[in-house]
């Protein structure tokens, strides 16, 4: 098959990319890398927030249960025959992994020789799903250890701690594992929904970076992917979520050291998911580094205090269908810490940062996105998470460069808006006594 | 990218890896010292003292500031076990000059060493002792780093197996100290031992990078000669167990829903002995892969957990097998693990799972080049085990080995302690407060 191919240069970045529309609908981008590592990754516009979804506007939606997309990642690594896809990948000496996240799904593998072999059988093995009630009954036992296990991690259960304070009803509220409640409820027939309406190749991109031929990949696809299928539009069902949080202050117990904090701010301009969304992604993370960074007063303040060690972190974090701020870490005195972010973003709205500190936090933030290309892990993801928000990985430099001193000023006085702030707190077991 | 390692004074190396490969580039500055119980403690505290400033900068935020104007250079001042040594190290990483905006001028490289250097050897002062008030807040911070521990339920438990198998040993000395260490630190104390540390200790400077070695080694050499040294020898090396006597068997229950399962053994094998690859393939067939016998036997077949792994340091001479399971599930999982050592030792490994192992351990190998850390850890461990060896030498020789070489190693194998970490949440109770 005669697959178009355009090449996208960025001469001062010294790199550039093929991009591969496939005939059956899917998106390739080649990214030639001289390093040790090829990477691939395979990647569908689905996640946990995706629950509720019909592919035909006449039908009703089907909703399903809380956690199947990455019940549905496991799975896929079984196959008809029975063989292991692990030991599959190994066999050539590639090792395969997957995540599942708030909005996408991606398969990924590593490997410094065999690429093209490691291909095909990621092709093969994400293109054929095989699920039974056994199958889906064994996996029921692991994924019921791994929501334990991540039950267990207080950074975890604080982030969607405070996820559920903020949102009333977003899909962002749900954990990616789901609870043990609702995985019991997955039957084959919902994996095999789900697998046909979002593994579609018209909804998902496959980003190859390494030492390879574009033209050989097109021959691999070819073989792996029905040629064009018929277009498939998903119509998502997302309840509206109100410009509030739920609760300002949520607290739970477990056995840990010190008490943790998340506070939240919930952005209600996000423009969550488009290009729109990604500037404001980069200019929050300059306001980010600018009041609560470690360069910042705040941070030097708490830490000279006492208040807040060396784990703590600030920052933004966009999906598709919202957006917030986060600062957590461990502090004796999680009211204080609020209090003080509270000041200090009034402080911040009263007398706007230094044009000097902004000039030098930009500079860092453009330095961190070239550190960023020598890893082929890092140039994919990076490069399929902007992709499907409608930006391109060679243009993001551009893009953080044109961000403007006003923009930023602008950006702390829409966001920080005091109703939308909320805290959860993990207190240790002792403190309930 | 071959090591290129040359002695620029006693008791003193350059090591440079040459590569274009990167936009980055990698230099480190380690201080290896014998691990003891007593000075632990001041070690693990004194990176957190240097970090907070130095006679140009001094504070933590001014520090910061330099780096972010340094095109967000990172520094990183640390202290880590490695067998019976403990390590300073003190490291940087910087973006290459050619990725600079136009018209930039600045020497990235040049100016984030020098700041390095400026922690490392001109720390701020009052009367000849550390500023008063960091050592205080990083005292509290050091005790804090140890009762956070139990924070990640999987770590802790290693760490309880740890303390209880190699309780008489150097290697069980806990790198982070105990709580009560950080109680009292005496400063007097904290300023002769970083005086020592820089006389005395051996040091080995890492550079990966495209800058010509010669710049660079002169450099490291420049930093060294700002050091008065009185170099000695590195004296008693302990060498850990090579068996266990018996079996031990440890019980500690934890507020979690989930039970932490470690078994300790001791690998027969250690660093500096010829078998130490042989030994790597073996700890990947037996659980260092998706692949391995644990993962497919004990997660996939018997579904008893989501995760299972074996991981070995042959510095300490210990492997630890790691699962989080459900508390009924204790004898089951020990049983199935013992199962899968003994198939080996009886040779029963198929050609499939010796292929993947062998070829899933020289990708790891291969995978270092695009890794500075990466491969400054690799290299610092065959120093310490005084076996250098390159990544891709290694790839090629794990090809060699057979089945029965492997049933030799896991014969030499020996279970010492088996820990088990009780969870008491295993109900769904919800232990949720709401206010407002």
């Amino acid at each position: 098959m005669n697959n178009p191919i355009t090449i996208k240069e960025n001469h001062a970045l010294r790199e550039r990319y093929y991009k591969i529309i496939h005939p059956s609908g899917l998106e390739i981008f080649v990214f030639p890398k001289e390093l040790s590592n090829y990477y691939a990754l395979f990647g569908t516009r689905y996640g946990a927030i995706d629950n509720c979804f019909r592919t035909n506007g006449n039908e009703p939606f089907t909703r399903v249960p809380d956690g199947i997309a990455h019940f549905l990642e496991h799975k896929l690594f079984e196959n008809e025959d029975g063989t292991e896809t692990d030991a599959r990948f190994s066999s050539i000496g590639a090792s395969a992994n997957a995540f599942t996240s708030t909005d996408m799904t991606a398969y990924e593998f590593t490997c410094t020789e065999n690429f093209y072999e490691a291909l095909e059988i990621l092709l093969d093995f994400v293109t054929h799903p095989y699920f039974t009630k056994e199958t889906v009954q064994k996996e029921q036992g692991i994924i019921g250890q791994e929501i334990a296990m991540c039950d267990d991690m207080p950074t975890r259960r604080l982030y969607y701690e405070i996820l559920q304070a903020l949102y009333h009803h977003d899909n962002t509220r749900i954990n990616v594992c789901g609870t043990q409640g609702s995985i019991a409820q997955i039957t084959p027939e919902h994996l095999y929904a789900c697998y046909r309406t979002f593994y579609h190749p018209t909804n998902m991109t496959l980003v190859l970076c390494g030492k390879i031929d574009p033209q050989k990949v097109c021959a691999i696809a070819d073989t792996y992917l029905p040629n064009a299928p018929a277009l498939q539009e998903i119509d998502r069902y997302f309840e509206a979520e109100p410009d509030s949080v739920l609760k300002k202050r949520h607290t739970i117990h477990m056995d840990i050291a010190r008490p943790m904090f998340a506070i939240g701010i919930k952005d209600i301009h996000s423009h969550a998911g488009t290009a729109e969304g990604v500037k404001r992604d980069y200019t929050l993370r300059i306001v980010s580094d600018l009041l609560f960074g470690t360069s910042s007063f705040f941070y030097e303040k708490a830490y000279d205090d006492g208040l807040l060690n060396a784990r703590f972190s600030a920052g933004y974090e966009a999906y598709r269908t919202c957006a917030f701020f986060l600062l957590s870490g461990e502090t004796d005195d999680p009211e204080e810490i609020y209090n003080r972010v509270l000041s200090t973003i009034r402080q911040a709205k009263q007398t706007p940062p230094a044009i000097e500190d902004f000039l030098r936090i930009k500079k860092a933030l453009y330095a961190e996105f070239i550190r960023d290309f020598d890893s082929t892990e890092e140039i994919a993801n990076n490069l399929l998470s902007l992709h499907f928000s409608g930006v391109d990985l060679l243009d993001t430099g551009d893009l953080i460069n044109s961000i403007t001193y006003q923009e930023t000023v602008d950006a702390i006085n829409d966001l920080f808006c005091e109703d939308l702030f909320s805290m959860a707190t993990i207190l240790p077991e002792s403190a309930s006594a | 990218m071959g090591l290129y390692r040359t002695k620029i004074a006693e008791g003193s190396h350059y090591n440079h890896l040459a590569t274009d490969r990167f936009k980055t580039g990698y230099f480190s500055v380690n201080f290896i010292l014998p691990l003891k119980r007593d000075t632990v403690p001041y070690y693990a505290l004194l990176p957190r003292v240097l970090r907070c400033g130095c006679q140009s900068f001094p504070n933590r935020r001014a520090i910061v500031r330099r780096l972010e104007e340094l095109y967000g250079g990172d520094i990183y001042i640390r202290h880590y076990g490695r067998g019976d040594k403990q390590i300073v190290s003190f490291s940087a990483d910087f973006i290459d000059n050619a990725f600079l905006p136009p018209n930039e001028t600045i020497d990235v490289m040049g100016q984030t060493v020098s700041l390095l250097k400026d922690l490392m050897l001109a720390p701020a002062t009052q009367n000849g002792l550390f500023l008063q008030e960091y050592v205080e807040n990083e005292r509290k911070n050091c005790a804090d780093a140890v009762r956070s521990i139990v924070n990640n339920k999987q770590q802790y438990a290693v760490h309880r197996c740890t303390s209880l198998m190699c309780s008489q040993e150097t290697i069980g000395i806990p790198i982070l100290g105990e709580v009560e260490d950080f109680d009292h630190i005496d400063p007097h104390r904290l300023v002769a031992l970083y005086t020592t540390m820089l006389k005395s200790a051996q040091i080995e400077v890492f550079y990966v990078g495209a800058e010509p070695q010669e710049r660079v080694q002169s450099i490291a050499t420049t930093i060294l000669t700002g050091i008065e040294r009185n170099y000695m020898t590195n004296i008693h090396a302990t060498l850990p167990l090579r068996r266990a006597t018996e079996e031990h068997s440890y019980e500690e229950e934890i507020a979690a829903k989930q039970g932490k399962l470690v078994l300790g053994f001791r690998t027969g094998v250690l660093m500096q002995d010829k078998e130490q690859l042989l030994y790597a393939l073996f700890n990947e067939v037996y659980g260092g892969s998706p692949s391995s016998k644990l993962f497919i036997n004990v997660r996939e077949k018997k579904s008893l957990c989501y995760s299972c792994f074996a991981s070995s340091d042959l510095l300490k001479g210990i492997m630890y097998v790691v699962a989080g399971i459900e508390n009924e599930q204790k004898d089951t999982a020990i049983a199935e693990i013992r199962l899968q050592l003994e198939q080996i030792r009886r040779g029963a490994i198929t050609e499939g799972e010796l292929c993947c192992a062998k070829q899933s351990l020289a990708n790891g190998y291969r995978s270092l080049y695009d890794s500075a850390e990466g491969l400054e850890a690799w290299y610092m461990r065959r120093i310490l085990g005084n076996c250098i060896l390159a990544p891709e030498e290694a790839a090629e020789q794990v090809m060699m080995f057979g089945v029965q070489d492997l049933a030799v190693i896991a014969q030499g194998i020996s279970l010492d302690t088996i820990y088990f970490l009780r969870g008491t949440q295993t109900g769904d109770e919800e232990d949720e407060e709401f206010d407002e």
